[in-house]
Order: structure tokens, then C-alpha cells, then sequence
């Protein structure tokens, strides 16, 4: 051998496996390290929200469409509670949304996409399927699910999760047809390797760098499709606030109070920019290699 | 009109000199070039050998002013008839370049434009240095004519795809040769053809050299095609000179000791042959009229295309502790052949036996005991293991499909590495830091761990230098004669084959036009495709036995 690489130290299975390491490495980039900071800030203050404010959401008083004010930092409604209060509680509700409905489209997306390598009719089917729901406008198909469903929490995340369904599918999918290509997938097959087991351990793993990247851009979808929703009525039902109710209510007030969707909207922007940051940086370190 | 001038007194057309090319790295700047001078003459050719990284490729592109970022020349002169190139600016080196220096490359697919008509593309080249349009087409057709191609006029009009390897490499030099540079830089031009191809190409630029005098820097890895076609050699070692002369002088009697290393480490087509096995042979893999349609995938609902058998009658046997060789070009079904005896293909009909056992039809249970005795081997040690997997894993995944116990496995990893000649401790690594050759051997081990009975080897060595070939090659060996695997060896090389093998098939078109022992097809030749095979193939022969 000519080349001798510098002997590994690293004992078996201990430490942080690399893959892990890279997605920390997108935290050290300034991008990345904004967007987890605002995000966790979000987070905690959404989570902390009824220790602050015990008394909940609906507390309402005369003093109704104030402006921003040190005793009201958003102002208040027009049934005078305080918006910082409800765009709090409303986070609360978005993040409740985002974490169940984001990580449920990328995993079943993912194991849509999959499917072509048990069966190639099932995986032409399932993209086809996929590319329907993908010319669905996502408040067309919001709507939609809504009149079957009902408005509330439930329809929305069953809305966010279908229209994230076909960049997900897709995504694995082009993952799996470069994967079947290579030789170590078919060594594996060689060996006599089931084609499950290929799937988890060669084909898989390639396959989720594009589909963590997607799955953070597809939070700042998640929260425009929910305040979409919101927005035209069919989303979160008042009294409980989301960014998207706040901003429905107060674009009805636009006239007579233009800051009651301040607070709100700077929110759901700072939201929104801190996914996108995460996802660039993410993209950023996993096409490094 | 150049070849009648003697050597010594023609004129110094390229003069490097003290060339240092650098590289910055986050590990540090690498010297890929550290201070190389040459020598080029009219009408010579000079080949540069060396291994991958030795620095070989940097050297000619720093010649053609290309060197890419992060490189740079660092120091040093590149020196055109008097001229120093390094001197001149962007737009200048680029009037030069086509028309002083011109460049072939290694893959002619990659550097023809699939959607231009190959006429359009070399008057392209002619019509950038200022030539008007009628005398650029008949310049154009000129040029088809002198690189060998039939009927110019209509070759002209056609596009590349139309156009064999061969064919498409004379069409990249016709392009090189249309503005008549006086200086050739040749990037392994060769390495991505097949040898008879070869043959032809390397007489073409002999011609090229005779009529035209030109000048031409010959890029290679291959002692044999530095024997064949060069006048004088460097030869790089680590972005060094470690040796340069005329060729007779420096492989008849290298001086320097990675010189001969190189040289001793090279196959050779008059080496003494494999000590035949211990007779009785016992036949362990048994292929019989076997035919294999690969043009099944393209079957409609409604159509089902002809058939187009890859593989179209052959029949061979391998036996235990045997090694068959197979060889032939590319195009003649040999990894087709491979593919269907393992079951990535399908067989058409014939059968295929394996242990006494018919295996053919490949139920669910005759593949655990096509799995569990043959193995395959890969030509690509970069892309058969999963770089997300240590190599410890990659056994790992082959010997639980055995059916090995959790408790044995690590032990018999490390055997396993030790058998192959690395270390047990390497085991939790990952691909990237192994070598090319550590690499293949990790895919031996992969391959041994389901203790098979005849591994199928498919052109394992051809992506290896020629140093590490000769290890793979010892390491093959001792394995057999060890643990009594029948290897199915397939390769291009003849040479590699010749050493290797017992006895050696001939496959061209998809059926076996000879087999016999090694010395019967090499010294005995029936078949005249054989004979044009072992012709055409570059070789050490008795000019340079040390």
C-alpha cells in the first residue's frame, strides 16, 4: 500500500456518529446559529406561555383596539385582550401544529417514495398519486379536507401533511433510483441481503439529508398553509388564537387599529426566517460533504 | 519530413523547468508539482508515467496554462519555442492554446458536444483562430481523412453518438490537429479503449509524430504503451522526477529504485506462467448454453421487444482451487455473463450448475445457496462499499446473512482483515480512508465471508495502479491456493489474465470463441480474434527484459 491513512482511535459505536456531527456543523454556520436561537426563543416562549400569562388567552377588558403601549406590547383586540397574550398562545398553537404534522409528512412521504423498491407498479402508482395532490393549490386542497373534516386543529394538520406529501415522496424516491445503481447496493443484493434490509441501510440513509433539508423548509410552508387557512376562517375556530386567526381578525380591524396585526405578523415572519436560515445552512453543510 | 532528422539535432520545442504547481488544502498546501524540468523536441513523442497523484496530469495542465483553482504555479518556467508562457496573459494564452498547444483527452465521449455534427465541431475549433467558413469545411474534412476516418464528406454530417470509441477518440484529435499546433499534450489517451482500438490509435499518432513533426507529451500510466509509442520518458513519483531518458535506457535499466519497482510490478505477457492445480479437478461452478436476453427491461403492456442476447451460448467450467480467465473487449457480454450467473440477470435458457447443484431457475432457496457460494468481486473499489458504513460493517452485513452468531462476528472480522492483509484494528473505519487497493481488499474480505466456493472477480483490478495490481494480485493468489476458491477472473488485460489464470476463455460478441489452458491460448492461438487480441496489446516484450 502506498497511501497509509492516519490510524483511527475512535472506538466502536461511541461518540456522535458523523452524519450527526455534520447536522451539527450547520448550527456553527452565523445563518444556522440565528435561526435555532430565534427558534428556541419562540419555542420557550410559546411553552412558558401560560406560567406568564396564568389567566389564558380570553381575558377581556373595555379598553378595546389599543395601540402598542409598555402594559400592552401588541396593543389589544377588539374585545381588549392583550395581543402579545393571544400571538403567544397562537405560537403555542402553531408549534403544536409543525411538530406533529411536519415530521408525520416526511415520514410518510418518505416511505411512499420507497415503495418502488418492493414493487415498481406500487412506486409508478404512488407517484402518480403524488403528482395529483402536487397540482392541488394547498388552500384548494385545505378546503377541501376542511369540508370533510371541519375547521380546527385536526383538519389543518391533515391539510399540511398531504400537500407536503409529494416533495417528500419525490425527494426519496430520486434518492432510491440513484442508490439502486450503485455497486454497494447491489454487493449487498449479492450477498443475498433482503431487499427490506437494503432499503434501511444503504438507500435510506442517503436518502435523508434532502428530506431533513426539505422538511425545514416545509415548516415555513406549514405556517403560511395554517395561516392561509386561518386567514379565510377555516383554520383554528376563536376564541383560540394561531398567528393566521390573529391576522384574520385583525385585517378586519385594518381601518380603525393598522397595529393590531403588527405583532402578529413579525412573529410569523421571525418564524418563518428561522426555519429558512436553518434549512440554508443545513442544505449548506450536507452538499459540503 | 522530421523523421529524417536525427534526434540531437532538432530543435527544443517545450522547456519546463523547475516547475512547482502547489495546492492549498485545509490540511495543508500540497506540492503536486515539485520542481519538474523537461526537455520536449520536434517531432518527439515523450510520455510521462506515474501512478494516480504522482502529479503526472497537474504537470500537463500547467502546460496548457489550466491549472485549477485551488493550484498554483508557484514557480518555474514553461517555455514554447523561446517563449515563457507563464508571461502571457489570459486572452494571449488563449489565442495559443489550439493553436500552438492543443490537448486530447482521456474520455472522447465527454469531450465531444452529443448534439453537434462532429463536422461542425471541428470547424469550430478552426473558425475561433480566425480561418473564414469554406476553408474551415475543407480544412475540416482534411483533417477526418488524415485521423483515419472513412468517407469524410459523410462522417462530416454525423453526430457523435454515431461514432464508435475509437472513432470518436480520431475525431478529438482531428479537432486537436485543425489549427496544426506544433505541440500535442495526450491525457491518457487510450485508457477509456480497448486494446485493439488502442493499437490503432497509438499508430495514429505514430503517424501524426512522422508526417507532421509535431511535438506530443504523452500522459500514461502504462509501461507497455510507453514502450510501444514513446522516444524519450519521465517518470513522476510524488510530484517528482525520479528518473527521465531516452525509453530503451530507462526500461531497459532503470536506475532509481521506484522505477524499477514499477517496472518489476508490471504484468508481463512473457512472465512464467501459473503451476497448473492439483489435478481431479472437481468442477464447482458449471455454466451450460447459457444465454441472456437484456432487453427484457424495455417490455411493454402491449409490445415485447426482440430479444438481444448479451450472452449467447457459452458454456465453461470452474473448478476448485482453478482460476478461468475470461477476457474481452468491452461491448462482449463478459459482465453480462457474470451478472446472470450470480442472478442479477436472468437467464434466457442454458443452465447454470453450481456444487452439482442446478440453480437456474432461482427460487427462493436456490438463492441463499447461490448467495452462500459464489461471490462477486467489483471492478470499482470507490463504489461498491457504502461510504456511510465502516469497513467493519460491510463485513459485518455478509457474515449475519451467512447466519453467523453475534459472539463470532468481530473475531471473524478481524480474521477476515488479516486475511486480506490488513489490520484488525482498521475495522472501524470508513471507506475514505482507505487506499484504492485497501479498498478492493476490503471487498475480497466481503466477498470470502459467506466462505464461498468460487468468487466471480469482474475486471478487479483494472482501476488499481499498477504497484497495488501486483499486490491484489500476490493476495489473490495466496487466497486460492489456501483456501481452494475457484475464481471466474474477467478482465481486458492480457497480461493480468496471463498471470493469474489456468486456463483462459476468449468472449467476443457473447460466445466463447476459445478456451484452453493459459499456455494454449497465449502461445497457441486458434482463434483469429485471439490472435488479433494478443497483437494488439501493448507489452514488455523481449526488447525490454532486463
Amino acid at each position: 500500500m502506498t497511501t497509509t491513512a492516519p490510524p483511527s482511535r475512535r472506538p466502536r459505536r461511541s461518540g456522535v456518529s458523523p452524519s450527526l456531527r455534520r447536522y451539527g456543523a450547520a448550527l456553527k454556520s452565523p445563518r444556522g446559529l440565528v435561526g435555532i436561537i430565534v427558534i428556541l426563543v419562540l419555542a420557550l416562549l410559546s411553552v412558558s406561555a401560560p406560567l406568564l400569562f396564568p389567566d389564558g388567552y380570553d381575558v377581556q377588558s373595555s379598553e378595546s383596539l389599543l395601540a402598542p403601549s409598555f402594559t400592552h406590547l401588541f396593543g389589544t383586540d377588539e374585545l381588549g385582550r392583550d395581543i402579545f397574550v393571544r400571538s403567544l398562545y397562537g405560537l403555542r398553537t402553531d408549534f403544536s401544529i409543525i411538530v406533529v404534522a411536519v415530521p408525520v409528512s416526511m415520514i410518510l412521504g418518505t416511505i411512499l417514495g420507497l415503495i418502488g423498491a418492493l414493487s415498481r407498479v406500487a412506486g409508478t402508482i404512488v407517484q402518480r398519486v403524488l403528482d395529483i395532490i402536487l397540482g392541488f393549490p394547498g388552500l384548494v386542497l385545505g378546503i377541501c379536507i376542511v369540508l370533510v373534516v371541519g375547521p380546527g386543529w385536526v383538519s389543518l394538520v391533515i391539510a399540511i401533511t398531504i400537500s407536503g406529501l409529494p416533495a417528500f415522496g419525490r425527494l426519496a424516491r430520486a434518492a432510491l433510483m440513484s442508490q439502486m445503481q450503485r455497486e454497494y447496493v447491489t454487493a449487498a443484493e449479492t450477498l443475498g441481503v433482503s431487499r427490506l434490509t437494503v432499503l434501511g441501510r444503504h438507500i435510506l440513509p442517503n436518502a435523508i439529508d434532502p428530506i431533513l433539508v426539505q422538511g425545514a423548509v416545509f415548516v415555513v410552508q406549514a405556517i403560511f398553509i395554517e395561516a392561509a387557512l386561518s386567514i379565510v376562517g377555516l383554520g383554528i375556530q376563536p376564541p383560540q388564537p394561531s398567528l393566521g386567526a390573529l391576522l384574520n381578525v385583525g385585517t378586519r380591524f385594518i381601518n380603525q387599529a393598522p397595529t393590531y396585526i403588527l405583532g402578529p405578523t413579525v412573529l410569523l415572519l421571525l418564524l418563518a426566517l428561522a426555519f429558512s436560515l436553518l434549512a440554508d445552512a443545513l442544505n449548506e453543510t450536507v452538499n459540503r460533504k | 519530413m522530421s523523421a529524417k532528422i536525427p534526434q540531437e539535432n532538432r530543435e527544443v520545442l517545450l522547456d519546463v523547468h523547475d516547475l512547482v504547481v502547489t495546492f492549498d488544502t485545509p490540511a495543508g498546501t500540497i506540492r503536486a508539482v515539485d520542481g519538474v524540468s523537461f526537455e520536449l523536441k520536434r517531432g518527439q513523442i515523450l510520455g510521462i508515467v506515474g501512478e494516480s497523484g504522482s502529479g503526472k496530469s497537474v504537470t500537463s495542465r500547467a502546460v496548457m496554462g489550466m491549472v485549477r483553482s485551488p493550484g498554483v504555479i508557484e514557480s518555474g518556467e514553461i517555455a514554447l519555442s523561446g517563449n515563457d508562457l507563464r508571461r502571457l496573459n489570459a486572452k494571449q494564452l488563449r489565442r495559443r492554446r489550439g493553436k500552438d498547444l492543443a490537448m486530447i483527452f482521456q474520455d472522447p465521449q465527454a469531450a465531444l458536444n452529443p448534439v453537434m455534427r462532429i463536422g461542425a465541431q471541428i470547424e469550430e475549433s478552426l473558425l475561433i483562430h480566425g480561418s473564414d467558413k469554406a476553408t474551415a469545411k475543407s480544412r475540416s474534412l482534411e483533417l477526418l481523412d488524415q485521423v483515419g476516418i472513412p468517407n469524410p464528406t459523410t462522417a462530416a454530417e454525423r453526430y457523435p453518438h454515431e461514432f464508435s470509441g475509437g472513432m470518436k477518440q480520431r475525431v478529438v484529435i482531428a479537432i486537436a490537429l485543425a489549427n496544426s499546433p506544433s505541440l500535442l499534450i495526450a491525457d491518457e489517451p487510450t485508457t477509456a479503449l480497448d486494446v485493439t482500438i488502442q493499437a490503432q490509435i497509438l499508430d495514429l499518432i505514430r503517424t501524426l509524430r512522422d508526417d507532421l513533426g509535431v511535438a506530443i507529451l504523452f500522459i500514461t500510466h502504462d509501461m507497455g504503451v510507453v514502450a510501444e509509442l514513446c522516444d524519450d520518458v519521465v517518470v513522476m513519483y510524488h510530484g517528482r522526477i525520479v528518473e527521465k531518458g531516452p525509453v530503451e535506457q530507462v526500461l531497459r535499466a532503470p536506475r532509481d529504485p521506484y522505477t524499477i519497482s514499477l517496472m518489476d510490478a508490471v504484468p508481463r505477457i512473457d512472465a512464467p506462467l501459473r503451476p497448473t492445480p492439483p489435478a481431479t479437478p472437481k468442477p464447482v461452478l458449471e455454466v451450460n448454453e447459457l444465454r441472456t436476453d437484456v432487453n427484457t427491461n424495455r417490455r411493454g403492456l402491449f409490445r415485447r421487444p426482440e430479444p438481444i442476447f448479451a450472452v449467447n451460448g457459452v458454456s465453461l467450467q470452474v473448478s476448485e482451487g482453478e482460476t478461468l480467465g475470461l477476457v474481452g473487449e468491452s461491448g462482449c457480454g463478459k459482465s453480462t455473463l457474470s451478472r446472470t450467473i450470480v442472478g442479477i440477470n436472468k437467464a434466457a435458457s442454458g443452465s447454470i450448475t453450481i456444487d452439482g447443484r442446478d440453480v437456474t431457475g432461482r427460487g427462493p432457496r436456490d438463492r441463499r445457496f447461490i448467495s452462500n457460494n459464489i461471490q462477486y468481486v467489483f471492478q470499482d473499489p470507490y463504489s461498491s462499499l457504502n461510504p456511510r458504513r465502516t469497513a467493519g460493517q460491510s463485513l459485518e452485513e455478509a457474515l449475519v446473512v451467512v447466519g453467523v452468531p453475534a459472539s463470532e462476528i468481530r473475531a471473524r472480522c478481524e480474521d477476515l482483515m488479516e486475511r486480506v492483509g490488513l489490520n484488525a484494528d482498521q475495522l472501524d473505519r470508513y471507506p475514505y480512508a482507505f487506499s484504492g487497493g485497501q479498498r478492493q481488499r476490503i471487498g475480497i474480505a466481503r466477498a470470502l465471508a459467506a466462505r464461498p466456493k468460487v468468487l466471480i472477480l469482474d475486471e478487479p483490478v483494472s482501476a488499481l495502479d499498477v504497484s497495488i495490481q501486483a499486490q491484489i494480485l500476490e493476495l489473490l493468489k495466496d487466497l486460492q491456493d489456501e483456501l481452494g476458491v475457484g475464481y471466474l477472473f474477467i478482465s481486458h488485460d492480457l497480461a493480468v489474465v496471463r498471470n493469474i489464470s489456468h486456463r483462459v476463455a476468449v468472449m467476443y460478441r457473447g460466445q466463447l470463441v476459445e478456451q484452453g489452458t493459459t499456455a494454449q491460448v497465449f502461445d497457441n492461438p486458434r482463434d483469429e480474434y485471439t490472435r488479433k487480441l494478443l497483437s494488439s496489446t501493448p507489452g514488455l516484450n523481449e526488447r525490454f527484459t532486463r
